[in-house]
């Protein structure tokens, strides 16, 4: 083929792709109008089956009921928004490329991409089961983006997929929806061209060979693991502590600290022992509003779920779990082993904060310890390359998100307190925005 | 939050008069074992493990600020001898190696310096100091061994109790001791290599294959060889062996000794798969495969001796705890975070929580199962549920 006859053939190809392209923007707007409204209608509809899943999540799984409220109204929250429309919006096709995105798509061969824009791809979504309804990210952008969704449910959390799925069937979705189950066994032989995984790096290799073994995929299929497990707040002062310890706290100690949202290390150039006071008493509110909510036993709030503003949500109260023996004690040998490293520490009701040195911040594991570094924003920033991809997000106290110097390396968005525990509906785990990855095509 | 400092290290500690007549009187046998060169204390056979114990608890609360700091915040005191007859001291979390000076210090008695009758303690003395492995951005485990001497009499003692009294020709098969005098490992071998009376014991060059000849004439004449190395260090030697094809076809009289460092940066295994690999790479039998548990902080190791059982020595004394309260001692069979009672680490601490995993029989020997995964974990670690 000579070069006219080629650059015609490639103008054709573009041409295609472009109108295929156009044509999928179309399509996935449609879908997200409406995944939105058939969604809203599920926490709206008294016979949607939410009821139910509620009941049967606040009696048969370790999710505190508050903590299962909040999450539904931040959900919600996020879906009246309009999240779904802006999240295709953001991918469109007609969107004003970058150069690395230009270049990504001239690596492509326009052959490629169109057959991506022509299939369907089926996607089996291995979910978590840390936080309620922390899975339903992957099964919104599997629905948006037109691929076929197969879904192992965690144990942890088995009845409010199950019902959203069930429900969304009924509203014409079961050609994309195919199956869920909470047994990796019961998983069906599908030809699965991606997986998506959350959770814990330990866990992804002993997943993934269980998988591999059953034969329900073989070691070619791609996998897109997410594995973060914290995130980082950076406190520039003391003056943000007290003005936002509200947010701050709804960071710390929200759902446990078990998200891998949820702030594990505070970086601040003032020392733990300066701020004692301030966070002292922002945690004992915390710890106080739990036992009053106990005692008159109004921790279960059914009304928060029509309290989906942002206002009422940023006031949502932070339960606790109650305190057992066994945490009491190993709280208590927490604090001996601080006073006999001479390490400063906050400590009320079974949370910790210990003030760590720069040079040697562990990776925090335990969801009630939050590890304090007394440092400046350019060791944040070596903090963040040292915590490599266990690291989520970065946050920042304060009124301004240019405060805060970016890492080098990773794309991180510096996100304000705030947002910590109730992100949009299209934020990014591990850096990663799950329907730009289902549709590699997208620039 | 109260205060954190019960004790100041930045002021001077000082005890009581009384207390090291205390001592004196109370614990006469650990006193002399510290003030004059007789046998170690942890060896002495007059006393029972726990009066040895119970003497050491006091003596390291009296002398070491971090433990006391420790215990006293768990409501012990050093009035608590008996009570060590009931219940184990606190166990303290070997991590403090990392975050402290976790040994005795030289302390006021008075006007006096405890120095003056314990000579060891003497700020100028030049004690031994192991760093566990690591890089310089790595935080790292300090043992300061302030009498060596208790150290090499463990180091034996150890050695002897699970191979005898027999004369061993050691090769190690790992950088040398001279070049690393930091390390607690190397200098055990070092003193393994010293009292070998062939002094054919060596350390084996890291880039070549075993010298399979000289290994075979020490055999033919008799002797024991125990090649000592890292696992992957052995894995590395195998892959070696392969690449050259020099096929490796060890005879019985020659045991391999493997020192832990089973997850590098390159390979991790279960270590069935390790031994599996061993036994097929050295083409030896399994029962010349040893294992070996030691650590920065302990002076004392521990063997195995048949299968993957591990068996400490009479001064060292090994619990299973449960994670969340150390307190608990759990029965054998139950996995919990290992715990090391070593009288050997007099003049450190001898009470230390490992963030091992391992299981009991009921014998009280041991298995190490890998390291401890606290439950209340951040993330989504939650995933990987047992649904068969």
């Amino acid at each position: 083929m000579d070069k006219s006859a080629r650059l015609k053939s490639h103008q054709n190809g573009s041409n295609e792709v472009h109108e295929l392209g156009t044509n999928w923007s179309k399509q996935a707007n449609e879908r997200a109008f409406q995944l939105q409204e058939h969604l809203i209608k599920w926490f709206d509809d008294e016979q949607s089956g939410i009821q139910e899943a509620i009941q049967q999540s606040i009696s048969g799984t370790d999710f505190i009921s508050e903590d299962i409220y909040f999450q539904l109204s931040a959900i919600k929250s996020r879906l009246v928004t309009g999240d779904l429309v802006h999240w295709v919006d953001q991918c469109t096709i007609d969107r004003p490329s970058t150069d690395e995105s230009r270049h990504m798509l001239d690596t492509q061969s326009t052959d490629n991409r169109v057959t991506q824009l022509r299939e369907r791809s089926n996607i089996l979504c291995i979910h978590a089961g840390n936080l309620p309804l922390v899975g339903l990210q992957d099964v919104i952008a599997v629905l948006l983006a037109g691929h076929c969704y197969t879904g192992k449910i965690s144990q942890k959390d088995p009845y409010f997929l199950p019902s959203i799925l069930s429900w969304l069937i009924q509203f014409g979705w079961r050609e994309q929806i195919q199956y869920w189950t909470q047994n990796t066994a019961d998983i069906p032989v599908n030809n699965y061209d991606e997986v998506l995984f959350a959770g814990s790096e330990s866990s992804l290799n002993s997943v993934r060979k269980t998988l591999i073994e059953a034969r329900i995929l073989d070691e070619e299929t791609p996998w897109l693991n997410r594995i973060a497990s914290f995130s980082i707040a950076y406190c520039p002062s003391k003056k943000a502590v007290i003005e936002q310890s509200t947010e701050f706290m709804d960071a710390l100690m929200r759902h446990g600290g078990k998200g891998c949202r949820s702030v594990g290390v505070v970086v601040s150039p003032v020392g733990l022992n300066e701020l004692r006071i301030p966070l002292e008493n922002a945690m004992k509110d915390v710890v106080e509003q739990t036992g009053t909510l106990r005692q008159n036993n109004t921790l279960k709030q059914p009304d928060a779920l029509k309290q989906n503003n942002s206002a009422n949500l940023r006031n949502a109260k932070i339960p606790l779990k109650e305190i057992n023996r066994s945490e009491l004690t190993s709280l208590t040998y927490k604090k001996a082993y601080n006073i006999a490293v001479d390490r400063v520490f906050v400590s009320v009701g079974d949370w910790l904060i210990e003030e760590h040195p720069i040079e040697y911040v562990p990776e925090p594991s335990n969801n009630r310890v939050v590890y304090w570094v007394h440092a400046n924003q350019e060791n944040l920033v070596n903090l963040v390359e040292h915590f490599g991809s266990a690291l989520q997000s970065i946050y920042y106290l304060g009124t301004n998100a240019s405060d805060v110097k970016r890492p080098y390396k990773h794309s991180f968005d510096i996100e304000s307190i705030d947002s910590a525990q109730r992100p949009p509906l299209y934020w990014k785990p591990d850096g990663t925005d799950i329907l730009r990855y289902l549709c590699p095509f997208i620039i | 939050m109260g205060t954190n400092n019960r004790l100041n290290m930045n002021e001077p500690f000082s005890i009581s008069s009384q207390t090291i007549e205390h001592i004196k009187q109370r614990m006469p046998e650990l006193y002399a074992s510290l003030a004059e060169p007789v046998t170690p204390f942890f060896l002495n056979n007059t006393l029972n493990f726990e009066e040895k114990l119970a003497q050491i608890f006091v003596f390291q609360y009296i002398l070491n600020p971090v433990y006391q700091k420790y215990c006293t915040a768990l409501g012990w005191s050093a009035g608590d001898y008996s009570r060590c007859f009931d219940e184990l001291p606190p166990l303290l979390p070997v991590q403090a190696f990392k975050d402290a000076a976790v040994w005795t210090h030289d302390t006021l008695v008075g006007d006096t310096e405890i120095s003056t009758y314990l000579t060891h303690l003497k700020t100028d003395a030049q004690p031994l100091e192991f760093l566990s492995s690591g890089t310089s951005a790595m935080q790292r485990s300090r043992h300061r061994v302030l009498n060596p001497t208790f150290y090499d009499a463990s180091i034996r003692a150890s050695w002897q109790a699970r191979f005898g009294e027999d004369n061993w020709i050691i090769w190690a098969y790992t950088p040398g001791y001279s070049e690393n005098p930091q390390s607690s490992l190397l200098y055990m071998i070092d003193r393994l290599m010293e009292w070998d009376h062939t002094q054919e014991s060596c350390y084996l060059s890291l880039e070549e294959c075993l010298p399979l000849k000289q290994l075979n004439k020490l055999v033919e004449d008799g002797y024991r060889v125990m090649l000592f190395g890292a696992a992957f260090g052995w894995l590395d030697l195998i892959e070696r062996h392969e690449r050259e094809n020099k096929p490796l076809s060890l005879p019985r009289e020659v045991s391999i000794m493997e020192t832990g460092g089973m997850k590098t940066f390159r390979r991790s295994m279960s270590r069935a798969d390790l031994f599996d690999r061993l036994v097929q790479g050295f083409n030896c039998a399994p029962e010349q495969l040893i294992t070996e548990y030691g650590m920065t902080e302990c002076l004392s190791q521990a063997y195995t001796s048949k299968g993957p059982w591990l068996e400490s020595p009479n001064w060292v004394k090994i619990v299973v705890v449960d994670p969340d309260q150390p307190n608990k001692v759990f029965e054998s069979g139950q996995e919990g975070l290992i715990g090391i009672v070593d009288l050997a680490n007099i003049y450190s601490c001898s009470f230390m929580l490992t963030g091992d995993r391992g299981v009991q029989d009921e014998e009280g020997r041991f298995q190490v199962l890998g390291r401890w995964e606290p439950t209340s974990l951040r993330g989504c670690n939650f995933l990987m549920e047992q649904d068969g």
